[in-house]
């Protein structure tokens, strides 16, 4: 029989595998591992252990494999497909409430001044599209109607994009770029929301799965994010100049940070939460400038579509994934790993 | 298709082979050149199983550990034919390249 010791240690370096995988291959693994091993060897060779630990980085970072393996993600994507949309017009309307609120002193806030004239027609609809559109979402997730509630943020997002790629060779108003118009998120929010609900079991789903806690965080989320908004923004400008801005902007940010790090080491669960809504977290924090609009990653310029398209990648490869996996689900026979 | 999944399917498609038995067995395909380990073995199956080309043919518990039986699917054996095709054809384009210039 072979030494204990050296089983303790295969063990301790498969555990950089994913859960997933070490239910489904460690006993084996560690029979053939064993069964491989040098007669009196306590340790695992140094080519060995960097073989099991590239082939743990290989599963952990395999295109689309984390993101919609099994039932977890199908939940998690439920849950974002609901929370995500309340949570973008939540804060959206603290912050133009903010700003309202201040009517007097500071002037219209920025979303009525879209909604209502811009002096471009299409920018106004385009606003109209935005926002409508979220509430659009967020009716039709309360009520259930998964599909037309995908509809209206497939066909949100497409305008917006469209909208969006015009106004590169065609500014629709001077110095007014299309980030400006709230596009909830930079066009993020209803293209995640998109892929959230076609392949997720829908925002009903999402609702039964969110607990109380899971409401604080949304609550807390939407007031962090709100504070992030170009309404808000305004009225801290006008409150106490730029550096009580930066100052709430940064402490905003910083608390949109800690509440997906909580989120991310609560649970397996957690974990794909804070990875959806890090994906809304970059539109949002591009919104305010925290990335810089017109650098690479930015919305406003050309090149900020480098930024656009990687979210893009990063939601097609979900769809790629969960239809391939219930395509081998549906037609799969026999026995098969997966 | 990488050399290791290659020489995976080309072991199973002599039968049912087990994770120690692959290694093995394309150890001796590949002439002593390929040396899989565990690590890449199963990283490798995982990915063949997920493509739907290898599953699963039988488990036996051996000494009280689990040993797994692999088997190729009908489309691992096509796509191993394929792959095999794809590899002839540049062979033989190496060759007679190599033959015209006199090599």
């Amino acid at each position: 029989m072979a030494p204990v010791g050296l089983e303790i240690c295969y063990r301790r370096l498969l555990r950089w595998f994913p859960a997933e995988h070490r239910a489904l291959y460690q006993e084996e693994m560690l029979g053939v591992l064993m069964a491989g091993a040098e007669p009196g060897r306590n340790r695992p060779s140094r080519a060995e252990s960097a073989d099991l630990l590239l082939g743990a980085a290989r599963i952990r970072l395999r295109p689309g494999r984390a993101l919609c393996d099994g039932p977890g993600w199908r939940d998690a994507l439920a849950v974002y497909s609901f929370a995500a949309p309340l949570l973008v017009l939540i804060s959206t309307f603290i912050g133009w409430l903010a700003a309202e609120l201040e009517f007097t002193r500071i002037g219209p806030s920025g979303l009525t001044m879209m909604l209502t004239d811009t002096g471009s027609k299409a920018l106004v609809t385009a606003a109209w599209v935005a926002i409508g559109g979220q509430g659009l979402v967020v009716v039709l997730a309360l009520l259930g109607l998964r599909w037309w509630a995908a509809a209206a943020a497939a066909i949100s997002a497409l305008y917006l994009g469209v909208t969006a790629i015009l106004q590169l060779y065609t500014p629709l108003s001077v110095g007014i770029p299309i980030s400006m118009l709230y596009v909830p998120f930079a066009l993020v929010a209803p293209i995640s929301e998109t892929v959230a609900l076609l392949v997720s079991p829908g925002p009903r789903r999402g609702r039964q799965l969110m607990r109380r806690r899971a409401w604080a965080l949304l609550v807390a989320g939407s007031a962090a994010a709100a504070a992030l908004t170009r309404d808000f923004g305004l009225v801290l400008f006008k409150a106490g100049g730029e550096s009580l801005h930066r100052n709430a902007s940064l402490l905003a940010g910083l608390v949109v940070v800690l509440l997906l790090l909580a989120l991310w080491l609560s649970s397996a669960h957690g974990k794909r939460l804070a990875f959806l809504f890090g994906v809304l977290a970059y539109g949002l924090l591009l919104m305010d400038g925290f990335i810089d609009e017109s650098g690479p990653w930015g919305a406003d310029t050309i090149n900020g579509a480098v930024g656009q398209v990687l979210v893009i990648f990063l939601l097609a490869a979900v769809i790629y994934r969960t239809w391939r996996r219930s395509r081998s689900a549906a037609g799969g026979s026999g026995q098969s790993l997966t | 298709m990488q050399e290791p999944s290659f020489l995976i399917l080309t072991a199973l498609a002599a039968g049912p082979h087990h994770g120690y038995a692959i290694m093995n067995d394309v150890a001796q395909i590949s002439d002593g050149r390929v040396k899989l380990r565990a690590g890449t073995l199963y990283a490798a199956l995982d990915r063949l199983s997920a493509d739907r080309l290898v599953e699963v043919d039988r488990e036996q518990i051996v000494d009280t550990r689990l040993r797994r039986y692999y088997r190729l699917t009908p489309a691992g054996r096509s796509r191993l034919a394929a792959e095999t095709a794809r590899l002839r054809a540049n062979a033989a384009a190496a060759a007679k390249r190599l033959r015209l210039a006199g090599n």
